[in-house]
C-alpha cells in the first residue's frame, strides 16, 4: 500500500506554496472540488490542463456476484467518474523508469566515441614510426649537404631512401609471413573447409559441390579422423577432393558402406540417390550386387545438381 | 467545463479574483502532482482519493499490426470517487 496523507498536511502545503492562510485556502479547496462535483452531476466533464479530466460514465444493468457470500446481485445503472491523467502526469510518474534507458543510451554512445578515439590515434601511433624513420636520415642529409657542394644532393638523398624504404618493406614482409601462420586454412574447393555448428557431411556436400549426393568423397577423404559419418565436430578441418574423379566417390560409397557395417547401422537406409545427375552410373549398381544390398537401402532423392 | 471556467466560477463562489483562485488553483495541481510523483495517496473529503498501481511487463497484441508486442512496467493513476459523491450521482438518474 501507499502512503497516506492528511488533508491538514496538504493544506498546509498548499498555503506555503502560494503565500495564503490555511482557512482560505480550505474554503477555496471545498467550493472548487464541488463545482467539479455539480459539473460532473450534469452529464458534462471537466478538464483541466495538463492535470487530467474527469469523465461521466454510464454503465448499463448487469448481473454480478457478492464476492462476500459468492450469491448472484443485480447491479442497478448508474453513473461512475473516470479520471483520465495527462500525459505531463503521467510522464512525471514514471520519470524513475525512464531514466536507465537514457542513460544507457549515452554509455554506449560514449563507449562507441571512445573506441573511435583509441582506433584513430592507435592508427596514427603506428604510423608515425615510419614517418620518423624516413624524415630523421633526409634531415642528416640535408646538414652533410650544406656542408658539401650542391651536385651531390639529389645522389645521397636516394640512396638513403632507397635503403628506408627497403627496411620498411622487409618489416611489411615479415609481418605478413607472421600473420599467414596465424591464419588458418580457408574454405576453398578444392582445400580444406572448417566446420560450422549444425552442419552435417551432405550439407558440406550441398555448399561445395552442389549436390549433398557427394558427402561419401568428403568423408572417405578424412576417414583417418572421422569414425561416424553422423558425427562431425564443430571447428574441425575437412579435407575437400576433388569430385571429377569418378572412381573415387565408389571407393568413397565403400568407406561408408564399411563404417556403417562396424557399427551395425545396416538396419538405416543410408544410400542417398540423386535422380537426374550421373555421378552414379553402372558402378554402384554393380557393387550393390556384390555386396547382396537389398535395394530398399537405396533411396532416391530428387536432389537439386 | 475548462479549466478558465473553473477558476471563474470558483471565484465568482468564493468572493477572490480570478487570478488569486488561478493561483491556488495551479498551487494544489503542483502539490498532488508532487505527491504522486512521490507515490503517495491522496484522500480528498466529499470528493474521493487518488491512488497509485504499478503495472508489470506484459505482452499484448497489436491489432493494427497484427504482432505480439512487450509493454514496459508503468505507474498509473487509479481515482476513486467517494460514497456522498455516489450517491449525487444517483439522485441524477433516478431524476
Amino acid at each position: 500500500m501507499n502512503e497516506k496523507i492528511h488533508y491538514d498536511d496538504f493544506i498546509e502545503e498548499i498555503a506555503t506554496k502560494s503565500g495564503y492562510d490555511n482557512d482560505t485556502v480550505r474554503e477555496y479547496l471545498g467550493v472548487m472540488f464541488e463545482t467539479i462535483v455539480t459539473e460532473s452531476t450534469k452529464g458534462n466533464s471537466v478538464k483541466i490542463r495538463n492535470f487530467g479530466s474527469f469523465q461521466p460514465r454510464w454503465y448499463k444493468a448487469k448481473r454480478g456476484i457478492n464476492p462476500q457470500t459468492g450469491q448472484p446481485l443485480d447491479i442497478l445503472p448508474h453513473y461512475h467518474i473516470h479520471f483520465a491523467s495527462s500525459k505531463v502526469l503521467d510522464s512525471a510518474l514514471n520519470k524513475e523508469l525512464s531514466k536507465p534507458s537514457s542513460s544507457k543510451l549515452i554509455l554506449t554512445s560514449l563507449v562507441v566515441l571512445l573506441i573511435i578515439v583509441f582506433i584513430y590515434f592507435f592508427n596514427t601511433s603506428t604510423n608515425e614510426p615510419e614517418k620518423a624513420k624516413i624524415v630523421e636520415p633526409v634531415k642528416q642529409t640535408q646538414k652533410i649537404v650544406t656542408t658539401i657542394d650542391k651536385p651531390i644532393e639529389p645522389v645521397v638523398k636516394k640512396e638513403i631512401e632507397e635503403q628506408v624504404v627497403e627496411k620498411v618493406i622487409e618489416e611489411q614482409v615479415v609481418e605478413k609471413e607472421v600473420e599467414q601462420i596465424i591464419q588458418k586454412p580457408v574454405a576453398l574447393y578444392p582445400g580444406n573447409h572448417r566446420v560450422i555448428k549444425n552442419e552435417t557431411l551432405s550439407a558440406i556436400g550441398l555448399k561445395i559441390y552442389g549436390n549433398k549426393g557427394y558427402w561419401p568423397l568428403l568423408f572417405s577423404a578424412n576417414n583417418s579422423e572421422i569414425s561416424n559419418p553422423d558425427l562431425i565436430l564443430k571447428g574441425s578441418y575437412l579435407v575437400v577432393p576433388d569430385k571429377t574423379k569418378s572412381k573415387q566417390l565408389y571407393v568413397s560409397y565403400m568407406d561408408v558402406h564399411n563404417a556403417y557395417m562396424e557399427r551395425d547401422f545396416m538396419s538405416k537406409s543410408f544410400w542417398v540417390l540423386c535422380e537426374g545427375s550421373n555421378f552414379l552410373g553402372k558402378n554402384f549398381q554393380m557393387y550393390l550386387k556384390e555386396k547382396l544390398i537389398p535395394a530398399e537401402y537405396a533411396i532416391i532423392d530428387k536432389c537439386s545438381p | 467545463m475548462t479549466k478558465k471556467e473553473l477558476i471563474n466560477v470558483a471565484a465568482e463562489k468564493s468572493s477572490l479574483t480570478q487570478t488569486e483562485s488561478k493561483e491556488l488553483l495551479d498551487a494544489t495541481i503542483d502539490v498532488i502532482e508532487g505527491y504522486l510523483s512521490r507515490k503517495k495517496s491522496l484522500t480528498i473529503p466529499h470528493f474521493g482519493t487518488f491512488d497509485i498501481r504499478k503495472s508489470k511487463e506484459h505482452r499484448f497484441f497489436n491489432l493494427a499490426k497484427s504482432k505480439i508486442m512487450m509493454a514496459p512496467q508503468k505507474y498509473s493513476i487509479f481515482f476513486h470517487i467517494s460514497s456522498e459523491y455516489k450517491d449525487k450521482l444517483q439522485q441524477k438518474y433516478q431524476s
